[in-house]
């Protein structure tokens, strides 16, 4: 099996490994300090290891850890090793080796080679839980120790991977603590500045502190002046998500991580973060189901699911273009704005509505479900008229809306296999069913699934994902080797599509 | 009557103390209902037995400790006992209306629950305050100090707080609010205080007439630099903190940690031309400077469970949103400090953070016009002007002008000529823009891009093309009709927002927009009325009354005696107006007064682009031909400039407009008329237009038939020589004339412009999605002899720049 193998600066692999791995290892250092990238190219097929931490591996029992590792990427895991012998899901957590198919790293948008080892790994793992990967942390007898990332590679990697919105809800009592802790833990007196409290000694300009005491400070001040490097980064990351931030499985356990790394005492944390718990929005449902109030059988099906879910749903009413929020079993116009729903909701949930009637869904990065168990789907198409303008849209109206609808939705729930036949055949129209979903799910049930009460529904509400196809950035990872990627033959125009690809390109190390 | 107790903090500084009381004592204002509450500050430098001896008729406490000055205030206000508080620096003169006028504004408006009076330097020249802006990171700052008070910020306005150098609140609500919060002993206390007035659903009133006189910063230049920087730091975060709404601060407050941290680093380093290694790990030293940030967080934490029990309290029960509060802050956006490290993180922040995008709620205003902006501006460039004018009382405003700009200057809102770099720079500067003519032209990329854009289209231009372009010859006549509608369609495809001037008008663009299909279920919403699209803002005219300063016409104009009765035709001639049928009518009035004048305003348009007409020509041959040139009929062969127009205006006895009966005459919106409105001229016109049809039912003049010469001749005839029926209409008018003064006319634009947003049906678009095809392009051919004059007037109006702009366009048009 080919094996990628990531490694720190200056580590020399010891002969139990590469005898473990086999003769088709290709080896690449992570970053050095004071470097701004390594080389990280890695051809898309078989293992990829980030070997993070070597001093926490026991090489002797390498050939055990290598047959785990196999195992689980072989069941399409990102794989984190820690000591111990439980296995347990994660987002992402620190670990000293990672374990993470090539192919998958590579329709990601590869390494990012201007983060240290431990970044690379961790990063990595994210990203992979991002795009709908199962992020694993494994225990292994050949691992000794968990190792300590610190703050700033956390940061780092919290940074280029959540959307600026999210992150910054949990920026603000993180920074904030971390600017105060190196002052309080040091025990620097913080009032000499203050009027009231210490006045006097103004002509002095200078004053003195503990060593460390402005750690926390420098620590914020060095994330801001890397904000401009991160943006490439960012960008790859989003464009290649498929999971949205708010959705991310174990999100809190992994911000429990980045927490950790600050050193800040627990109780000052609970504070900090009970300061700020209006921030993160946790009072605005995630999910938004339409219908159509005046259409009774999907209202009908829309408080059905409803009524299974456990969390809260807007009720986005097209008829009266009406958001409710549903009050003791009451639904009543909400005090929320479309603005806002359209910038928090992950889910869009359309019971017999089409796209059109959810006027932000088509153009934001929710995941969009259309339930089309309450819907004639031909009925409306067997009695309109087509046009015949020249430049005029030939479908008509209901053609053109359901259409539209199935070419955006991420996932279909229909009433029969009929329905399902007819959807089906429209989403081969709109060039929806090919390699990517074919590869993903071969039966196609994870994109269309025949409905059996609520469970079809249920089912897509908790596993939100956006299908290989819908993510933009698959295909063109898929058909374009790195060497093209960073081609400079390109038209201007094309280098411009092709922005993220490029971008790509640099971020493994890749040089045209 | 209202009792009022102003209250003054004390500290060290009784000479300012004494002098603010003496001054106190000679306002307009009942002595009895005037009660002067002096604290002092724990000075412990004698200052309080000096002011309790020198003031025996003042309220003088010690407060036994420095309790700062929000504390001072709050303790002087437990020793008062008016209905209103005032709070007045003790380094502060006050003018002697100050109260009167604030006590009668609050008394006015109950929604007023703070009178910010207008601050200026000591001698009354410069401006240290006439509103509050805020940044996103909290900072408050008054964007116009220094600025030489013109009387230009002498319009009463909402603000977002006020100076705690000179404000009023009814004791209810300083009451209901807890007054100043104490925790930021001093700065910012004021910019707190006011922000929670809004969010209690109050008003924070700027009150211009209500005037202090203030000597800046006596008590802080006693301390050093960092002393200020970290309170400033500290309440900067607590402001943001206990007053933005969740989603707000989520978006600013880890940004607005970092820039602050940021910026005292940069504070300490850049003077000391040092590298970024203040807070390097191995230090033990730091400059005071430096440490202004951390400390600053360190104290915020200290007291956040404090802050967190008030915010907890301001957000439930907080009355406005921050959609409101945004547009208060002016422009949030301000990097404020000249620091490079300090820049490029603002900037990095606001971009990665969208900050930019979360404060377009902000009102950063450019209003572009095609036409020059001189001394003598034609109905466009007055209009742009006049929105420009009304708009800067609230919002940071740009006023560009592709067609050049010279000779004239605005304190309340900048200048700038358009070329195709400054344009790219303004539209990115703005959040709303507001455009007459061929913007999305010069500026294409608007098109994709997602500013608000509000499309001024009270000139229907391919209605005029119609007339116009006739001298053009049948292709050009064809390229500029279909030019211009193309033009008009594509603004209709993607502006958000739409200003016409007349309900017909309205209901002829909302038919154009229709078939552009902008007229939709999302546009509209469930409560919306396809009207909701375009607003009504008709041509204004100024509250002031004309004030004559000389003669223009009468004894200036050689023919013209000082008792002649003049006619004055108050705008350009133009092909689609009926000047001829005018001249055959003075022809007929001549023989029974030969007194009888008529004198056209300006036979030059200001606009290089806009073509001599035909018209224009045929008039003044026919004066000539029928021997009244010089005598009856009298031609100014250039323009007016605006700032002189009255003095013309106010020679004259009536205002005429004629016209042919032309489809663009129906939906036209003659901005002469409301000159002759403005000068209270009563009014002879051709019906059929807007201001036509409306004469008689108004009493404000006579209409006439199209090409009437006699009815013409006995109109004008009428209200020239019947004094009587002149006065009615002159009374008539300044009854009707009041609805277009231009805060009433424009009034949908600046309702609009406090809570602007994108049109529904675009907002949610992807931009690449929006109709874009071909760039509109007026294909005029070319013509030695006009290109030659275009190019001489370009450069006379907007110098080589805007030439150089014109003809870049002009080729790449072509090219294209």
């Amino acid at each position: 099996m080919r094996v990628f193998l990531v490694v720190p600066p200056s580590f020399e692999i010891p002969s139990p490994l590469m005898q473990t791995l086999g003769d088709d290892v290709v080896t690449r250092t992570a970053r050095r300090e004071g470097q701004k990238r390594s080389n990280l190219e890695l051809i898309p097929e078989g293992i990829a290891l980030v070997l993070a931490e070597p001093a926490l591996v026991d090489f002797d029992q390498f050939p055990e850890l290598w047959r785990t590792c196999m195992e689980s990427v072989g069941r399409k895991q990102a794989v984190a090793c820690v000591p111990g012998a439980e296995s347990e899901q994660v987002l992402s957590t620190a670990a000293a080796l990672y374990a993470f198919d090539a192919r998958d790293v590579h329709l990601a948008g590869g390494f990012d080679s201007a983060l240290p080892i431990h970044g690379v790994g961790l990063d990595m793992q994210l990203r992979l839980a991002g795009r709908a990967v199962s992020a694993v942390k494994v225990g292994c007898a050949a691992i000794t120790a968990i190792p300590e990332i610190s703050f700033a590679d956390h940061l780092t990697v919290l940074t280029k991977n959540l959307t600026s919105q999210v992150q910054a809800a949990y920026l603000a009592p993180l920074f904030t603590g971390v600017i105060d802790n190196s002052l309080r833990a040091t025990g620097t007196d913080t009032s000499a500045l203050d009027l009231q409290r210490s006045p006097g000694g103004d002509d002095v300009p200078t004053l003195s502190h503990p060593r460390g005491a402005f750690a926390g400070a420098e620590a914020v001040r060095t994330w801001g002046a890397s904000l401009d490097s991160l943006e490439d980064s960012k960008f790859i990351t989003s464009e290649a998500r498929r999971i949205p931030d708010r959705r991310l499985p174990y999100l809190h356990a992994f911000i429990d991580e980045v927490w950790a790394a600050t050193g800040i005492p627990a109780a000052t944390r609970a504070m900090l973060e009970g300061a700020f718990a209006d921030l993160r929005r946790t009072d605005i449902p995630e999910i938004v189901c339409a219908a159509r109030s005046d259409d009774a059988a999907s209202l009908a099906r829309m408080n059905e699911i409803t009524d299974e879910l456990t969390e809260a749903a807007f009720w986005w009413d097209p008829a009266r273009q009406e958001l409710c929020e549903r009050i003791d079993g009451q639904w009543v116009p909400s005090s929320h704005t479309l603005d806002t729903v359209s910038r928090i909701s992950c889910i869009a949930y359309l019971v017999g509505a089409s796209i059109r009637e959810v006027p932000w869904v088509a153009t934001s990065p929710a995941i969009l479900i259309a339930d089309f168990t309450t819907t004639d789907t031909t009925k409306g198409l067997e009695t309109e008229w087509v046009g015949h303008s020249s430049g005029g849209t030939f479908r008509g109206a209901h053609a053109q809306n359901l259409a539209e609808t199935v070419e955006r939705a991420d996932h279909i729930v229909v009433r029969s296999v009929e329905q399902r036949d007819f959807l089906l055949g429209m989403l081969v129209a709109g060039m929806r069913l090919n390699q990517y979903t074919y590869d993903e799910d071969p039966s196609l049930n994870s994109l269309i699934s025949i409905e059996d009460g609520t469970r079809a529904a249920c089912s897509a509400i908790a596993r939100p994902v956006h299908p290989f196809e819908r993510v933009k950035t698959t295909p063109e990872y898929e058909k374009s080797p790195y060497g093209q990627l960073a081609s400079a033959s390109e038209s201007m125009k094309e280098t411009i599509k092709r922005a993220p690809l490029k971008v790509a390109a640099k971020l493994k190390g890749n040089r045209s | 009557m209202t009792r009022v107790s102003v209250i003054l903090v004390n500290f060290r500084g009784a000479d300012d103390t004494i002098a603010a009381a003496a001054h106190l004592r000679k306002s307009q204002w009942p002595q009895e209902d005037l009660e002067i509450v002096i604290i002092d500050n724990d000075s412990g430098d004698g200052s309080f037995e000096r002011l309790h001896s020198a003031l025996p008729d003042c309220v003088v406490v010690d407060s036994g400790a420095n309790l700062g000055f929000a504390g001072g205030c709050n303790f002087g206000v437990a020793q008062s006992t008016g209905d209103i508080v005032a709070f007045l620096n003790n380094d502060a003169r006050p003018d002697p209306l100050w109260i009167a006028e604030a006590v009668r504004a609050i008394e006015e408006d109950e929604r007023i629950g703070c009178v910010a009076s207008k601050v200026l330097d000591w001698d009354g020249e410069k401006i240290d305050y006439v509103d509050g802006s805020l940044t996103w990171y909290g900072m408050g700052y008054k964007r116009e100090a220094e600025r030489p008070d013109t009387g230009e910020w002498d319009i009463a306005k909402n603000v977002l707080f006020p100076t705690g150098a000179a404000m009023f609140v009814p004791r209810a609500v300083y009451e209901e609010l807890g007054g100043f919060d104490e925790r930021y002993f001093m700065f910012y206390e004021d910019v707190d205080f006011g922000w929670r007035v809004n969010l209690a659903g109050y008003d924070v009133r700027y009150v211009p007439t209500s005037v202090a006189y203030h000597r800046h910063h006596v008590t802080m230049k006693k301390f050093g630099n960092f002393r200020e920087a970290y309170l400033l730091e500290r309440n900067a975060l607590a402001c943001l903190y206990k007053n933005l709404g969740p989603d707000l601060l989520a978006t600013v407050f880890a940004p607005a940690l970092a820039l602050a941290v940021e910026r005292s680093a940069s504070q300490a380093e850049v003077p000391a031309k040092t590298g970024p290694e203040s807070y390097s790990a191995d230090s033990t030293t730091i400059l005071k400077s430096a440490a202004t940030a951390p400390y600053a967080v360190s104290y915020f934490m200290d007291i956040l469970p404090s802050l967190a029990q008030s915010r907890s309290h301001i957000q439930a029960t907080r009355k406005k949103q921050d959609s409101e509060i945004l547009p208060l802050m002016r422009n949030a956006l301000e990097p404020a400090y000249p620091l490079p490290r300090y820049l490029e993180l603002h900037e990095d922040l606001v971009r990665f953070f969208h900050i930019d995008r979360a404060f377009t709620a902000q009102s950063k205003i450019l209003v572009v016009t095609g036409e020059p902006i001189s001394q003598k501006m034609a109905g466009p460039a007055i209009r742009a002007w006049e929105m420009s004018k009304r708009l800067s009382v609230e919002h940071a405003v740009r006023l560009c002008s592709t067609g050049g700009v010279k000779g004239v200057q605005s304190s309340t809102f900048e200048l700038f000529s358009g070329d195709t770099n400054s344009l790219r720079a303004l539209t990115d500067w703005a959040d709303v823009i507001i455009f007459q003519g061929f913007l999305l032209e010069s500026a294409p990329w608007l098109m994709q891009s997602d500013k608000i854009i509000v499309a001024d289209i009270y000139d229907p231009m391919h209605l005029e093309q119609l007339e116009q372009a006739r001298d053009q010859g049948p292709k050009g006549r064809k390229n500029s009709i279909d030019g211009v509608t193309e033009v008009l369609n594509r603004q209709l495809a993607r502006a958000d927002k739409f200003l016409c001037a007349s309900e017909k008008q309205r209901q002829f663009w909302m038919g154009q927009l229709a078939a552009r299909g902008r007229v939709n279920a999302n546009t509209l919403g469930p409560h919306g009325s396809a009207n909701d699209l375009v607003d009504i803002c008709p041509f204004g005219l100024d509250e002031k009354a004309p004030v004559q300063t000389e003669h223009a016409i009468r004894g200036k104009v050689p023919g013209i005696g000082p008792d002649d009765k003049v006619i004055i035709w108050g705008g350009g001639v133009y092909n689609w107006f009926d000047p001829l049928s005018l001249i055959q009518a003075i022809s007929l009035l001549k023989e029974k007064h030969p007194d009888v004048r008529l004198y056209f305003l300006g036979m030059k348009h200001p606009n290089p682009g806009v073509p001599a007409m035909r018209v224009a020509q045929e008039a003044l041959d026919l004066s000539k031909s029928l021997g009244l040139t010089d005598k009856h009929v009298f031609f100014n062969h250039d323009w007016v400039p605006y700032e002189e127009r009255q003095n013309y205006l106010l020679d004259a006895n009536v205002g005429v407009s004629t016209h042919f009966e032309h489809i663009e005459t129906q939906f036209s919106f003659r901005t002469r008329i409301l000159d002759y409105l403005w000068a209270k001229l009563p009014i002879v016109a051709t019906s059929g237009d807007s201001f036509g049809n409306i004469l008689d039912s108004e009493g404000i003049g006579i209409s006439v038939n199209p090409r009437d010469i006699e009815g013409l001749a006995n109109a004008l005839e009428e209200l020239l020589y019947n004094p009587e029926r002149a006065a009615a209409c002159s009374q008539n008018i300044e009854r009707f004339a009041r609805s277009f003064e231009w805060t009433t006319a424009l009034e949908p634009l600046l309702e609009f412009c406090r809570h602007p947003e994108r049109a529904g049906d675009i907002r949610f678009m992807s931009p690449a999605e929006l109709p874009e095809g071909m760039l509109g392009f007026i294909d005029p051919g070319f013509d030695i002899k006009r290109d030659a004059k275009l190019v001489l007037d370009y450069l006379k109006t907007g110098g080589p720049k805007v030439l150089a702009s014109k003809v870049t366009s002009r080729v790449k048009k072509y090219l294209s």
